[in-house]
C-alpha cells in the first residue's frame, strides 16, 4: 500500500522531520554495487530505483492527518454538571471503567462519588500531567474534587475527546516517534522476532532468504518471507503487497540501496513509524507510537512489557491477531514473542513468565464510529480554510481544538431526532448551539440525521427568517428611550401598504385580528405582524437594517418594509450571531468553532482569541430581552413552560414564515443560545409555525442542557416602573392594569393614571419610594 | 501626536496598571460605600478556587510577558464565571499590553456592565478606557472619559 506519497515542500512540514542522516562518501560507496547490478539488471533500471528510493526516503512526509479534539471538560466545585452528562464525556473521551484506577483514562466507583484517574496531554497553552482525583455529583453539580491525598483541588481540565481527523485520500493514521523515545525492549524485541541480524546485513539476508527459499520450493508456492526489517520497510513504503518473484526482485535491490544511504538507526526509526498495526473503522493505525494509544490508550514510554510483546506480535498480522476479536490467538502469538525476547536475552526467563501470565488488558473495542459530527466538522474546515491550505490540515498532524461540548451535541442530537422521528421525511433541521459570552459554537446539527454528511443546513440554508427579525425592529425603537419604552402604545389597526412590486400589500397579524392598540413589550412578545410594521416604518427601514447588521447579521441589498417581519433570509448560524449579541446584552461576539492550533508535539500555531465588540447599549438590549422573557412566558413561546424544567427563565423568540414553510426558534438562557430551523429542502409548506415545530426542539435540548436561567435583573441605568397597559400612562401597583416594567432611568412618561397618581402621593407621604426596585434586584 | 498631558495620563496610568493590574480579582471597594442603598450589593463574594487558580496562573504569565498564555487562562476563567467583573477588567489590561486597545476598551466596558458597585474597579475600568482611547487616537473619546472619571471622583469625595 501506499505507492505513491505526495511530496511536499511546505516549510511547515519541515521542522522536527530530520531523521535521515546521509553516510559521508556515499557515492562511493554506492559504484560498486551498483556497478554488479548494471551487469546484471542494466544499470538504468538501478539508478531509477535508487533514485526512488532516495527521493522517497529523504523527502518522506508522512502524511499525518489534522485531529480535531473537542473542548477539554474542565472540572471544578460548583461546576454545573449531572452524572448523564458526566457519563457521556467519559465516554467520548474513550476512559473506562477499571478496578485499577493508577492507570490513565480510567475510572471507578468510590463510595458516594468516582474516582478517576486522567491522561496527561499537552495544550496549547501548557501541559496537563496526569491526574488522580476523587470527584463528587450532587444536584446536578459538582460537589467536592480532591486528589487521592485529600487535597481539594481547585480546577482539573481533562483530555480533550477526539471528534475526528482531517484525512487525505487514504486514511493511515500516526504519532510519529523519536528512536529514543522507544522503549528499549520493545526495540530489541521487535529485531529478535523480525529481523535478528538486522545491525549486521546489508539491506538482505541471504541465510534467511536461503531458508525461506527452501520452504517455498517444498511448498511450491510462495508461503514465507525472507524479508528482513530494511526489506518490509521497502515493500511498504514503494511496492506492492503482491507476492511475485519480480517484485522480491525489486524489492531485495532497493532494501540494498537504502541500507547504502542510510545509517541503520534512521532506518529502524522509519520502520517504527511506518510498520502497520491496527485498524480503527476507516483509519489505518501506523507506527508504534499510535499504535500505544490505540490499543492500550497509554503513551509509548509507560508500555509494560506484555503491551510491548502484544505490539510485536501484530507486525505479523494486525487482523489475524486482533486482540479483541481474536484474543487467544493474540494471546498465543504474544507469549511467543516473550519466549523468544526471553530466549534471545532481551529480558530475563522471570520476566517473560511474569509478562506471559497477565492479561492482553486492551481497550474495549470503540462502540460508535469515531467520525461523528460531520456538520460541526465541516464549520471547522471552513474556519481553518482561512489560515491553512487543505492539504497542511490533511497531511502536517497538526492538532485543532474546537469548542465543540460532547454532552451539549449529543443532547442537541437528540432533541432533534426525537422530535422529528413522527415527522414526514421530508422535514429537515438545523440546529445550533452557542456559549453566550465566548461566541463559542458548542454544538451543531445539520440534517435531520446528524450522521449525515451532506448539505449542512447549519451553515448553508438561508431561509427567510419570520419574525425572529423583530426583535431587532424594537431594539432599534428601545435605543431611543426618549421616544420609545416597553410601555409605548402601538397602533394595531389596517395597514395598506405597496410592496416590491408596486401591488398593494395589507398585511395581517397571525389571528387575523386588530387590537387597536398594544403595548410596545406585547407586540413583541405575542408577535404582532402590524404595530411592528408601523414601529419599523416609523423608525425608517435604513435605521432597522443597520440594526441588524450591528446584530451582526446580513441584510438584503434593497429594503422593503417586508423586511421587517422577517423576509430577508439567514442561515441558522447567521442567526445565532444576531442572538448571541442581545444574549450577551450587546456585545457582538465573533461565533468560534476553533479555539487554537498546535502541531503534533505541542507547539502552538494560532490561538483564536475571545473579541468583544460593544455593539449596542446593554441597558437597551436588556429591554428588547425583557420583552422575550415575557415572549416564554405569556406570548408565542408559552408552550414550552410544559417542556422546561419549571422555574427556568428563559428568552425567546419564535418565527414563521408564508404557509408555514420555516419553523424558526432562537432563544437563551443566562450561558446557553440555541436557535433550530424546520423546514423543507423543496421550500413546501411543513404545517409547523415556530412554536410548534422548532420550539420544541430548542425546549428538549435546553431542558438536557441546563443553562441558567436568564437572569431579570436590571442593568445599572434601567429602573422598573408601573404602567397601565391601556392607556401606556405611569401606573401604580395596585391599580388595574398596571404592569411593571423596564425602563431607561428618567425615561418613562410623565403622564399618570388618576389611580397610579393617588397610590403615587400616598407612597410618598409614607415614604417606601424605592422598595419596588426590590422585585428585580 | 499625543499631547504632553496624554503623554502624563498614560505614563500615570502605566504605572497604576504595573502596580495593580492582573493580579486576582480587585479588592472591594473600601471608599466605595458612598449612601448607596444599603441593598446594594458592595462586596463580592470571594473568588472561586477554580477562577483564583487561573487568575495567578494569568499573573504569572502576564509577568513574563507572555500575553497570549494570560489571555487563554483568563478566558478559561471567563468560560468558568462569564459575569466576573475582575476578570474582563484584567483581560483588558492584558489586551491594554498587548497593544490592542480596541479590545481593551471593549472588554473594560464589559467589565463596567458587571462592577456593580466596586467604585474603584469601575474607576480602573475609566481610566484604562481614557488611556486606550487616547493612545488609539480618539481625543474627544478620551476627554469624554475624563470627565467621566472626573464626576465619579467628585461624587466619591462627597
Amino acid at each position: 500500500m501506499a505507492a505513491k506519497k505526495k511530496r511536499r515542500s511546505s516549510p511547515r512540514g519541515k521542522r522536527g522531520r530530520s531523521r535521515t542522516r546521509r553516510q559521508p562518501g556515499l557515492l562511493r560507496r554506492l559504484f560498486l554495487p551498483a556497478a554488479l547490478m548494471v551487469v546484471l539488471a542494466g544499470g538504468g533500471y538501478v539508478l531509477w530505483l535508487d533514485h526512488t528510493v532516495r527521493t522517497q526516503f529523504e523527502g518522506k512526509r508522512w502524511s499525518v492527518p489534522g485531529t480535531v479534539y473537542a473542548r477539554p471538560l474542565e472540572l471544578y466545585v460548583g461546576q454545573p454538571l449531572t452524572p448523564a452528562q458526566l457519563q457521556l464525556e467519559l465516554e467520548a473521551l474513550g476512559y473506562r471503567e477499571s478496578r485499577d484506577s493508577r492507570r490513565p483514562g480510567t475510572w471507578r466507583q468510590s463510595g458516594p462519588g468516582l474516582e478517576v484517574s486522567s491522561r496527561p496531554f499537552t495544550f496549547w497553552d501548557g501541559v496537563e500531567g496526569q491526574q488522580r482525583f476523587r470527584m463528587t455529583l450532587s444536584d446536578g453539580q459538582v460537589t467536592a474534587l480532591r486528589g487521592l491525598d485529600g487535597q481539594d483541588l481547585p480546577l482539573v481540565r481533562l483530555d480533550p475527546a477526539v471528534i475526528g481527523h482531517i484525512y487525505p485520500g487514504h486514511r493511515e493514521d500516526r504519532l510519529l516517534v523519536r528512536l529514543d523515545q522507544v522503549p528499549a525492549t520493545l526495540v530489541a524485541g521487535m529485531l529478535v522476532v523480525e529481523d535478528r541480524e538486522f545491525f549486521s546485513h546489508f539491506g538482505v539476508s541471504p541465510s534467511s532468504i536461503a531458508r525461506a527459499a527452501l520452504a517455498n520450493l517444498r511448498a511450491g508456492r510462495v508461503v514465507q518471507g525472507g524479508s528482513t526489517i530494511t526489506q518490509q520497510l521497502v515493500k511498504n513504503f514503494y511496492l506492492s503487497s503482491e507476492r511475485s518473484y519480480w517484485r522480491k526482485f525489486n524489492e531485495a535491490i532497493m532494501a540494498v540501496l537504502l541500507e547504502l544511504r542510510y545509517d541503520k538507526e534512521a532506518i529502524l526509526e522509519t520502520y517504527l513509524n511506518e510498520v502497520y498495526l491496527a485498524q480503527d473503522g476507516e483509519r489505518a493505525i501506523h507506527g508504534v507510537g499510535l499504535a500505544a494509544q490505540h490499543l492500550f490508550g497509554q503513551e509509548l514510554e509507560r508500555l509494560s512489557l506484555e503491551q510491548q510483546a502484544l505490539l510485536i506480535a501484530l507486525v505479523r498480522g494486525p487482523s489475524h491477531y486482533h486482540p479483541n476479536r481474536h484474543p487467544e490467538r493474540a494471546m498465543t502469538r504474544r507469549n511467543l514473542v516473550l519466549d523468544v525476547m526471553a530466549e534471545q536475552g532481551v529480558i530475563t526467563g522471570e520476566q517473560a513468565r511474569a509478562a506471559a501470565a497477565r492479561p492482553l488488558d486492551v481497550l474495549p473495542p470503540r462502540g460508535r464510529p469515531r467520525e461523528n459530527y460531520p456538520a460541526f466538522m465541516d464549520l471547522v474546515q471552513r474556519h481553518l480554510e482561512r489560515d491553512y491550505r487543505r492539504e497542511d490540515l490533511q497531511s502536517e498532524g497538526l492538532r485543532i481544538f474546537t469548542t465543540l461540548a460532547p454532552a451539549i451535541q449529543r443532547a442537541t442530537e437528540r432533541a432533534v431526532a426525537s422530535t422529528l422521528a413522527d415527522k414526514p421525511d421530508a422535514l429537515q433541521a438545523a440546529a445550533v448551539m452557542v456559549d453566550v459570552d465566548s461566541g463559542e459554537v458548542t454544538a451543531l446539527v445539520g440534517d435531520r440525521n446528524p450522521r449525515y454528511a451532506g448539505f449542512n443546513r447549519a451553515l448553508d440554508a438561508r431561509r427567510p427568517v419570520g419574525s425572529l427579525i423583530k426583535p431587532a425592529v424594537y431594539l432599534a425603537a428601545l435605543d431611543q428611550p426618549s421616544r420609545w419604552g416597553l410601555g409605548s402604545l402601538l397602533e394595531d389597526v389596517p395597514l395598506s401598504l405597496t410592496d416590491e412590486r408596486g401591488r398593494p400589500w395589507e398585511p395581517r397579524n397571525f389571528d387575523r385580528e386588530f387590537r387597536g392598540q398594544v403595548l410596545l413589550v406585547d407586540a413583541l412578545a405575542h408577535s404582532y405582524n402590524i404595530p411592528t410594521i408601523r414601529l419599523g416604518q416609523e423608525l425608517g427601514l435604513g435605521t432597522v437594517g443597520r440594526t441588524v447588521e450591528r446584530l451582526g447579521a446580513p441584510t438584503p441589498r434593497t429594503l422593503y418594509p417586508s423586511f421587517l417581519i422577517g423576509t430577508g433570509e439567514l442561515s441558522p448560524v447567521q442567526v445565532a450571531q444576531m442572538y448571541q449579541t442581545l444574549a450577551s446584552g450587546g456585545y457582538r461576539t465573533p461565533l468560534r468553532s476553533v479555539r487554537a492550533v498546535t502541531r503534533q508535539d505541542g507547539t502552538p500555531l494560532n490561538r483564536y482569541a475571545l473579541a468583544v465588540d460593544r455593539a449596542f447599549e446593554p441597558t437597551s438590549v436588556q429591554l428588547v430581552n425583557q420583552a422575550l422573557v415575557q415572549a416564554m412566558q405569556r406570548g408565542t413561546g408559552r408552550s414550552a413552560t410544559t417542556l422546561l424544567p419549571p422555574g427556568l427563565v428563559v428568552a425567546g423568540k419564535t418565527g414563521t414564515t408564508d404557509e408555514t414553510r420555516d419553523s424558526w426558534f432562537a432563544g437563551f438562557g443566562d450561558d446557553v443560545l440555541g436557535v433550530v430551523w424546520l423546514g423543507r429542502d423543496d421550500n413546501r409548506p411543513t404545517g409547523f409555525t415556530g412554536s410548534s415545530g422548532a420550539l420544541p426542539v430548542w425546549a428538549r435540548a435546553m431542558r438536557d442542557i441546563r443553562p441558567r436561567p436568564y437572569k431579570t435583573t436590571l442593568v445599572a441605568g434601567l429602573e422598573a416602573v408601573w404602567m397601565d397597559e391601556a392607556s401606556g400612562r405611569r401606573s401604580a401597583e395596585g391599580c388595574d392594569g398596571a404592569r411593571l416594567l423596564a425602563y431607561q432611568q428618567g425615561a418613562a412618561p410623565e403622564q399618570w393614571t388618576s389611580c397610579g397618581e393617588r397610590y403615587a402621593r400616598r407612597e410618598e407621604r409614607s415614604g417606601v419610594g424605592n422598595w419596588i426596585r426590590g422585585l428585580f434586584r | 501626536m499625543m499631547t504632553w498631558r496624554g503623554i502624563f495620563l498614560s505614563a500615570a496610568i502605566l504605572l497604576m496598571l504595573a502596580g495593580c493590574a492582573a493580579p486576582g480579582a480587585p479588592a472591594p471597594a473600601t471608599e466605595g460605600d458612598d449612601g448607596a442603598p444599603a441593598s446594594a450589593p458592595a462586596e463580592r463574594a470571594p473568588d472561586a478556587p477554580a477562577v483564583a487558580a487561573l487568575q495567578d496562573q494569568a499573573e504569572a504569565a502576564s509577568a513574563e510577558g507572555d500575553h497570549d498564555r494570560a489571555a487563554a487562562l483568563l478566558e478559561r476563567a471567563l468560560r468558568i464565571e462569564p459575569r466576573h467583573s475582575g476578570l474582563w477588567h484584567n483581560l483588558a489590561v492584558v489586551q491594554y499590553r498587548k497593544g490592542d486597545y480596541a479590545q481593551a476598551e471593549n472588554m473594560a466596558q464589559r467589565s463596567l456592565q458587571h462592577v456593580r458597585g466596586d467604585r474603584q474597579l469601575e474607576r480602573r475600568n475609566w481610566e484604562l478606557i481614557a488611556v486606550s482611547r487616547e493612545l488609539a487616537g480618539d481625543a474627544a473619546g478620551a476627554r469624554e472619559a475624563r470627565d467621566r472619571l472626573a464626576t465619579m471622583k467628585a461624587g466619591s469625595d462627597s
